[in-house]
């Protein structure tokens, strides 16, 4: 018996294919686990089942939901399969979520709406269902009140209202969209295994959408592998991932588990040297005439990176990890201990010793300013050299630094726009290089990006620190991204970095209690050999 | 092309030219008084009739917009040129003292009631085009302080800003660089907006009396003149009427077609 059986679904959106001939099925109590890279069709397919396609959507083939075929459906039949036939779980918890109204009106919301010809359910059965089901989400109503608003809650207890919601009506399809992905490795661990005893208990059937291979291998007891709207592969996850028959799937497998060629360094002088460093800002009055408090987001970190070494530094959101990275560049003051770079102090203003560090954050797309070339864009740290070089030689230095990167000279004349985020990662290192730093910072770096495009740069900042000697630090929150690009990492917590050591060494062996929960709680891929 | 844009397009650029031509020529000089000839209808040696002392109103309403053109643009001018690089320090300097002065300083302006403040000016100064092109202008500053630090407050926290503070650029140099523009659309809009309103100010200001001073036609001066003759010939009010709103009409649709053009959003949106 099939719940959902997507027969030869194919969609265009105002004559662009989207979706080509795709079909898959999930029986009651099944995961299926749809993946691939951004663009691969896998949100698409969702809401096309949820029949929350945007305008101009062209639709063919079949979505029977118990037999009923939901593409034939008015959208007011639509509104009464959704929530009370299937719910959906969206990626950013925050923003699913109405900010101003309590948890226990968003997700008793589907229970207080009533349809012609039947009566709203009565405000006491309201009221139980409700505590039910945010107990059985793990938001028991006398630790946690539903009179609570969503900014009052943590990221996974916000994520848990949102499963709730969705639930509430006991659903026989649910389907969850990236529903782990904005959230912290533990956390993760937890939502990951409140979806899989929902299912069991409930017998739903659970449509995952990812594109992390490890949460995958984890949860699904099926996989479909999508490539440009088209299902490559599908089957059983064990029997997918043992043989990986299809190419691309070998190709995602291999990517997720990439790790770039490191060679040895010789120990070498200190060059960046962090000394008891602490950083506190001022949060909310309490009362009107009491003192702010002082929340402490660095306490006495202290550590050195030597010329050549590549450091990782892993922690939880909220760890004080983007804390650190600012005050390292300057970008922010701190209010005790020293960072020295090469011997002098770090200053919000120095020239000399700002362009022997640079930086490359985390979102290709909001990195650039759209409104300059490329060309301009990455000679922008010339602002810090007096003699920087102008004309024939500016160029010269353009071409070399985008050649380095893996671009062609010819892509300085383009807007931003024109490149895809892979592509731009690949421009803010070039960006982060003109200069010839000594240090670079990969504030989560490839954290945007897909497996395949996330292994080419890895490989790219490997042979960069190759070839020009450079050293960096590699912020991150994906333990496997760390380890493969890192000789030694530190790991921080609640402002403190709590243990560091050679990077094997500390995931192998890791001292720490919080460590040891880190990696506990980190998905990982099964080794099925090469 | 969305119609509102063109419609605005054309209204703006016929009232553009009409003004533009009066300096080189009207159908009629607009001091000949001839009262034998006063209120006619319009016919094909007025087109557009004469007032009550026999002048000819086509002519009248074409120095008019002259007049109601230059008032308002030098007050947008006055606008942007002070509120922009007001509202680009305070976000800035966002949350420091220099933000407070600057904002707190807007909130003053805002709090008077903007034509009661430029009756008071002129009342002071003395009635004149000059004085209100001041009054209108004052009253533009804090819109257009806001509007930029609203915009550029959201920009500094774009990683491409951050990238630049890690290149060591100033505060001053980022916002002329970086911030000023990607503002660019929203200030253009705004302009627009504020464009037509100067034009009913300066026209509310003329019909008290307090704009341009005779002989200078402006049209509200034409409508306060033609209020007591409206019954005996009605084209009189009805044209500079007329005048006054399609001209801030296309104005305002000149302003919602650039802003739908200029957003990259609206424009994906649309079929």
């Amino acid at each position: 018996m099939t719940l959902l059986d997507i027969r030869n679904l194919t969609l265009s959106i105002s004559g662009t294919p989207i979706l080509r001939d795709l079909s898959l099925t999930i029986a009651p109590g099944e995961i299926l686990a749809l993946t691939g890279e951004s663009g691969s069709g896998k949100s698409m397919t969702a809401f096309a089942t949820m029949g929350l396609l945007p305008q101009g959507s062209e639709t063919t083939g079949e979505i029977l939901l118990n037999g009923t075929d939901l593409l034939a459906l008015t959208e007011p039949q639509m509104c009464a399969q959704r929530g009370r036939r299937m719910g959906m779980v969206f990626q950013e918890p925050m923003t699913a979520l109405n900010p101003l109204q309590t948890i226990g009106q968003q997700v008793s919301e589907t229970l207080r709406l009533s349809r012609k010809g039947e009566a709203a359910m009565p405000r006491a059965e309201v009221k139980e269902l409700l505590h039910q089901t945010l107990t059985r989400v793990g938001l028991p109503p006398d630790k946690v009140p539903a009179t609570r608003y969503p900014h009052q809650l943590s990221g996974g207890q916000r994520q848990r209202v949102v499963i709730a919601m969705a639930i509430i009506r006991r659903p026989a399809l649910l389907i969850a969209d990236e529903p782990t992905t904005a959230l912290d490795v533990t956390t993760q661990a937890q939502i990951l295994d409140l979806l899989r005893d929902l299912v069991q208990d409930f017998g739903m059937g659970l449509l995952m959408i990812t594109h992390d291979l490890a949460v995958v291998s984890q949860l699904a007891d099926r996989i479909a592998v999508m490539r440009k709207g088209e299902i490559v592969e599908q089957g059983a996850t064990q029997a997918v991932f043992a043989q990986r028959r299809h190419p691309y799937t070998r190709a995602l497998f291999d990517a997720s588990r990439h790790r770039a060629q490191l060679d040895e360094i010789p120990a070498q002088a200190p060059l960046l040297q962090v000394r008891n460093i602490s950083r506190s800002y001022p949060m909310k009055r309490p009362g009107l005439f009491q003192p702010r408090p002082l929340f402490s987001a660095l306490k006495d970190v202290s550590f050195e990176i030597r010329r050549g070494e590549r450091l990782g530094l892993v922690g939880e959101s909220g760890s004080g990890k983007s804390t650190l990275t600012r005050a390292i560049l300057g970008l922010d003051p701190i209010d005790a201990g020293q960072i020295t770079l090469d011997g002098t102090p770090v200053s919000g203003t120095d020239p000399t010793t700002r362009r022997k560090m640079q930086v490359v954050f985390q979102d290709p797309y909001s990195s650039f300013n759209p409104r300059h070339r490329v060309a301009r864009l990455i000679t922008e740290p010339f602002h810090l050299i007096d003699d920087a070089p102008t004309g024939a030689a500016r160029n010269t230095a353009v071409a070399e630094v985008l050649t380095a990167v893996g671009l062609s000279p010819r892509d300085g004349d383009k807007y931003i726009h024109a490149f895809s985020g892979g592509q731009r990662q690949r421009i803010a290192i070039a960006r982060a290089l003109i200069t010839r730093p000594d240090l670079i910072l990969f504030d989560e770096a490839v954290s945007a990006l897909d497996v395949r495009v996330r292994a080419q740069i890895l490989d790219l900042i490997a042979d960069l620190s190759r070839r020009y000697g450079l050293s960096y630090l590699f912020i991150g929150h994906d333990l496997s991204v760390v380890r493969g690009i890192t000789d030694r990492v530190m790991v921080m917590q609640a402002g403190q970095i709590v243990e560091q050591g050679p990077t094997e060494q500390v995931f192998d062996a890791p001292t720490h209690p919080y460590t040891r929960k880190l990696i506990a709680a980190a998905p990982r891929l099964p080794d099925f050999g090469a | 092309m969305r119609l509102s844009l063109i419609l605005g397009a054309t209204l703006t650029t016929l009232f553009l030219g009409a003004a533009l031509l009066s300096f080189v020529w009207t159908p009629y000089g607009i001091t000949g008084v001839d009262i034998a000839a006063r209120l006619h209808p319009p016919d094909m040696t007025n087109l557009l009739g004469t007032d009550h002392f026999g002048r000819d109103i086509l002519s009248m309403i074409m120095v008019g917009a002259r007049t109601s053109i230059a008032v308002a643009l030098v007050a947008v001018g006055i606008g942007m040129g002070l509120g922009v690089p007001l509202g680009l320090a305070a976000a800035a300097r966002s949350g420091g003292l220099l933000d407070e002065l600057i904002m707190r300083g807007n909130d003053l302006i805002f709090a008077f009631p903007s034509l009661v403040i430029a009756i008071l000016i002129t009342a002071v100064f003395g009635p004149g085009a000059v004085n209100a092109i001041i009054a209108i202008g004052i009253f533009n500053i804090p819109v257009f302080a806001r509007l930029t630090r609203g915009g550029a407050l959201s920009l500094w926290q774009r990683d491409f800003i951050l990238a630049a503070r890690v290149a060591g650029k100033s505060a001053p140099r980022i916002s002329l660089e970086h911030i000023l523009p990607n503002l660019a659309n929203l200030l253009i809009v705004q302009g627009t907006i504020q464009f037509s309103l100067g034009i009913l100010a300066e026209a509310g200001l003329s019909y008290v009396g307090l704009g341009a001073q005779p002989p200078i036609p402006s049209w509200g001066r034409m409508l306060a003149d033609a209020q007591t003759m409206v019954a005996l010939a009605p084209h009189v009010a009805i044209i500079p009427g007329m005048a006054i709103v399609l001209m801030v009409l296309g104005l305002n649709l000149l302003g919602d077609g650039l802003r739908d053009a200029l957003d990259p959003r609206l424009k994906a949106r649309a079929p």
